[in-house]
């Protein structure tokens, strides 16, 4: 099944990085949303079905951690996983993100498998 | 400290370039040579157990290629144009966090800050090659130079 994914990074570079990504990993897309800050993407999450957000946490305006907080917050955004795509190695950072609600986080740089098997999981697993 | 952070930081920006623009990088024997005239340096600043600085230059020709590859363009678009700064940042970026961790461990936090980039002409290049802490890298046949130096703790 295609998925509405929204992809959610200040660096249009990245953006670009995390979509070739997804091509090569052949995860099937129906819309690729874009947003470069957490109230780009709040706005999109509120205009569209998404299915997946990956996103950043450092960025302008509103940054990655107020995103998933506000996501939380909705009941109608509540179970949308998040996946934090960052280049930060810190075991204290990536608990802190999981206990605001983020579904699973990947260290840039990383592998269309490993994006693969995120998604498989991420959309397979029925979440509570 | 037990390991070599060069080494490291090699080792890192390898595996970056590998998996973000989707390049294969190899080390020169011998110095590569190129025909740009302008080039494109981006330096980070990292604060955690130990601190230091961690930079990456490039050709600016090479930054158009590997951010028009990236986005599916032509190097000569102008929307590679507005990006080149970018890639040369972000590669550092990501370089320095994966650095940082492999340094480091997952325990502790490390801050970094945003990377900061400049041109450079020939003369300051060509400087920046002849440091001692430079580790030298060929991508897509054209050089790129990265440095990391780290600061004693008092």
């Amino acid at each position: 099944m295609p998925y509405n994914i929204l992809v959610v990074d200040d660096s249009k570079i990245i953006r670009a990085v995390i979509k070739k990504t997804l091509g090569l990993a052949e995860v099937e897309i129906n819309e690729l949303y874009e947003a470069a800050n957490g109230k780009e993407a709040l706005a999109i999450l509120r205009e569209h079905q998404v299915d997946l957000v990956f996103s950043d946490i450092h960025m302008p305006e509103m940054n990655g951690m107020e995103l998933i907080e506000r996501m939380a917050a909705d009941g109608a955004l509540r179970e949308i996983p998040v996946i934090v795509v960052s280049s930060e190695g810190s075991k204290e950072r990536v608990d802190q993100l999981m206990k605001k609600g983020a579904r699973a986080y990947i260290r840039k740089p990383f592998t269309p498998e490993l994006v693969r098997d995120l998604v498989q999981d991420m959309m397979e697993v029925p979440h509570g | 400290m037990a390991e070599d952070p060069r080494q490291i930081m090699a080792d890192t920006l390898a595996a970056v370039l590998e998996n973000m623009t989707f390049t294969f990088v190899d080390s020169p024997e011998e110095e590569v040579q190129t025909t740009d005239t302008e080039f494109l340096h981006a330096t980070i600043t990292f604060d955690g157990p130990s601190s230091g600085v961690l930079g990456l230059a490039a050709p600016r020709g090479l930054c158009a290629e590997l951010a028009a590859g990236i986005l599916g363009l032509d190097a000569d678009e102008p929307e590679v144009a507005e990006n080149i700064s970018d890639i040369l940042g972000e590669l550092l970026n990501v370089t320095c966090g994966n650095f940082a961790t492999a340094m480091f461990g997952e325990t502790g936090v490390v801050n970094q800050s945003i990377p900061q980039i400049t041109r450079l002409d020939e003369t300051a290049w060509r400087g920046l090659m002849a440091r001692p802490e430079a580790v030298k890298f060929i991508v897509d046949d054209a050089p790129l130079i990265a440095h990391v130096v780290m600061e004693e703790r008092r």
